[in-house]
């Protein structure tokens, strides 16, 4: 067998291609590989990687974070290898850095996913400090939506999130989602070790405690002896369908490319938009989507 | 192809110094016939794991198991045939989390709530304060706090490999979970679960999770329980539900129980097929199952 190559690739999530791209944009995701592609092992690549994207407040990940109903920002990472080790964060509130996070439940704790109060709570044991990723534009677009469902009108043109509205005024008794922009990473190192990393804010107005595809293993993110894959996109869906789990299993008999290219087939079939970056054991990166457009960029 | 009504149950598996028991019979048998009293799949499910969430000798609801800071923390999964699915986890203080997942199923956009969330969410919904735990749960929690203690580990986050020592001594896995068809050839998963002892607050395991602990789709469903943490990076729920595609019900599972065995994974589930054929298997010591139906 050849030896594996050193090979890292990231996304910014995928959807509709904005209007206006916002400058630095496209720079940020080949920064991001350039800084991952400082890590010595497939790990330690994808976590710097994403670390660098949850950074930019570009991405819906991190600092950038969409908000919820309420207006607050609760995040979804997750981190696995090729040796199914793994960890993983759901519903995380006040840190900087999710996927670090996620990393340190896979290193330091018995399980591989922890949720709500008891992850941040987790993460100042862990010594992440106190942080707010909620960005000035984020606040104020979130008042714009709320202002637009009071108004009876539809904060979201996206065919997936119909219902929000009937909650509004339980969760507030006192939006925009077209582009989704969870970030991730996936590598594979000189060793032939893979690892994958996804982080995300969710989606705009979700309802408080809502979890996404991201942290779930098999869902947005999954490795093991055949590949490592990481997804963007409609969450229920690709969480419903296992898609990453579902790519990385093509990946036995199949290129990554082509295991890609039929999970994003297959999510397309079952009405789902989602985006895909994968590597094989062989190192062979591979990117698809069915979405109008997916930002990647790849060492 | 004529459907046949029918339910599975199961409230654990595992190794444990009890083993089976007349009493959990008993409550699995209650619990398949109170399943069988519903109309839909999604309500068999859903009566059948009440009655288990109920019960104090399995760890769902009533009779969780409690977190290392003495709480229950909830999580349940509800998953249908055509691809719907709720799920709550790390839910506190509700008498039945599996009605909180069919509610996230029917009322939201989406698929999974956690934590705080999850709680606003049941209140929300009408769902009262309800304490899950039970004075024997208490008991056993203030001895474990006790061996903690004397272990000289104190409750910090970097000893947490004792403690999974700890679970295998005690051997509980008792989620409890149940699949079922209608008598119109549709089917549905329930799973529910306190989660394990002395886990750190916030931990999620299989249960709630799509694909892991509890799955379905359009070959078949399935139901879990074992060693949380290894049913979820294996995707075992996928595992079985996709091997049903070409195998009969009983031949999938017990396919899977035996990859978990390879992997090192101590597991107990069951499932139903699109034929209705029912089917468990474990690659634990024991495990107890409940059926009724029309057969």
């Amino acid at each position: 067998m050849p030896t594996p190559r050193k090979t890292l690739l990231v996304h910014g999530g995928c959807g509709r291609r904005p209007a206006v791209l916002p400058e630095g944009r496209d720079e940020a995701l080949a920064r991001a590989v350039s800084e991952g592609l400082r890590g010595k092992n497939a790990i330690d690549m994808v976590e710097r990687a994403a670390r660098f994207l949850e950074d930019s407040p570009f991405f819906n990940a991190g600092t950038g974070s969409v908000l919820t109903l309420e207006g607050q920002v609760e995040m979804d990472a997750a981190v696995m290898t090729s040796e199914l080790e793994a960890g993983a964060v759901g519903g995380i509130t006040g840190v900087r850095h999710p996927i670090s996070v996620a990393r340190a439940v896979m290193e330091e704790t018995d399980h591989h996913l922890l949720v709500g109060e008891g992850a941040t709570k987790f993460a100042r044991h862990a010594g992440f400090p106190v942080y707010d990723p909620r960005t000035t534009a984020r606040r104020k677009r979130w008042k714009e939506l709320i202002a637009r469902l009071r108004d009876g009108g539809e904060a979201s043109e996206d065919r997936y999130w119909k219902r929000t509205r009937s909650w509004l005024e339980r969760y507030l008794s006192r939006d925009e989602r077209g582009h989704r922009s969870t970030v991730g990473a996936v590598a594979c190192d000189a060793k032939g070790r893979l690892a994958v990393a996804t982080s995300t804010g969710g989606i705009w107005l979700k309802l408080p405690g809502r979890v996404g595809d991201s942290p779930v293993l098999g869902g947005g993110t999954y490795a093991c002896e055949y590949g490592a894959v990481s997804a963007t996109g409609f969450g229920e869906g690709i969480l419903r369908l296992g898609l990453a789990k579902f790519a990385c299993d093509l990946m036995k008999s199949l290129p990554c490319q082509k295991a890609l290219d039929r999970a994003t087939a297959f999510a397309r079939r079952e009405g789902v938009e989602a985006g895909l970056i994968g590597v094989d054991k062989r190192g062979r990166p591979g990117s698809s989507r069915n979405a109008e457009w997916m930002p990647t960029n790849q060492s | 192809m004529s459907s046949t009504k029918s339910i599975i149950v199961h409230g654990g598996a595992g190794r444990g110094p009890t083993g089976p028991t007349g009493e959990r019979q008993s409550v699995l048998d209650r619990a398949a016939q109170a399943g069988m009293r519903g109309r839909s799949a999604v309500d068999m499910v859903e009566l059948a794991v009440n009655v288990l969430e109920d019960h104090p000798i399995f760890d769902a609801a009533t009779g969780a198991v409690l977190t290392m800071e003495g709480d229950c923390e909830l999580d349940a999964c509800l998953m249908t045939d055509d691809g719907r699915i709720g799920a709550v986890a790390g839910l506190r203080r509700t008498q039945y989390p599996i009605a909180i997942a069919r509610a996230v199923m029917e009322k939201t956009d989406h698929h999974l709530l956690v934590g705080k969330g999850a709680t606003r969410f049941a209140r929300i919904m009408g769902h009262p304060d309800y304490d899950p735990r039970t004075p024997e749960r208490v008991t056993v929690w203030n001895q474990l706090k006790e061996e903690l203690r004397r272990g000289k580990t104190g409750p910090d986050f970097r000893f947490w490999k004792r403690i999974s020592k700890w679970q295998k001594a005690y051997g509980l896995f008792d989620t409890v979970g149940a699949c079922a068809m209608d008598a119109k050839g549709r089917f549905a998963v329930a799973t529910s679960t306190g989660g394990i002892w002395m886990k750190l607050p916030g931990r999620v395991g299989d249960s709630p999770i799509p694909g892991a602990g509890t799955c379905a789709n359009r070959y078949g469903a399935i139901s879990m329980t074992g060693h949380g943490e290894g049913v979820m990076r294996l995707c075992l729920g996928r595992h079985a539900v996709d091997l049903m595609k070409r195998l009969p019900c009983q031949a999938a599972l017990d396919a899977t129980a035996k990859y978990a065995l390879k992997h090192g994974v101590e597991c107990g589930i069951i499932g139903v097929d699109a034929k209705g054929r029912l089917g468990g298997a474990h690659s634990a010591k024991w495990m107890q199952l409940g059926t009724a139906g029309v057969f």
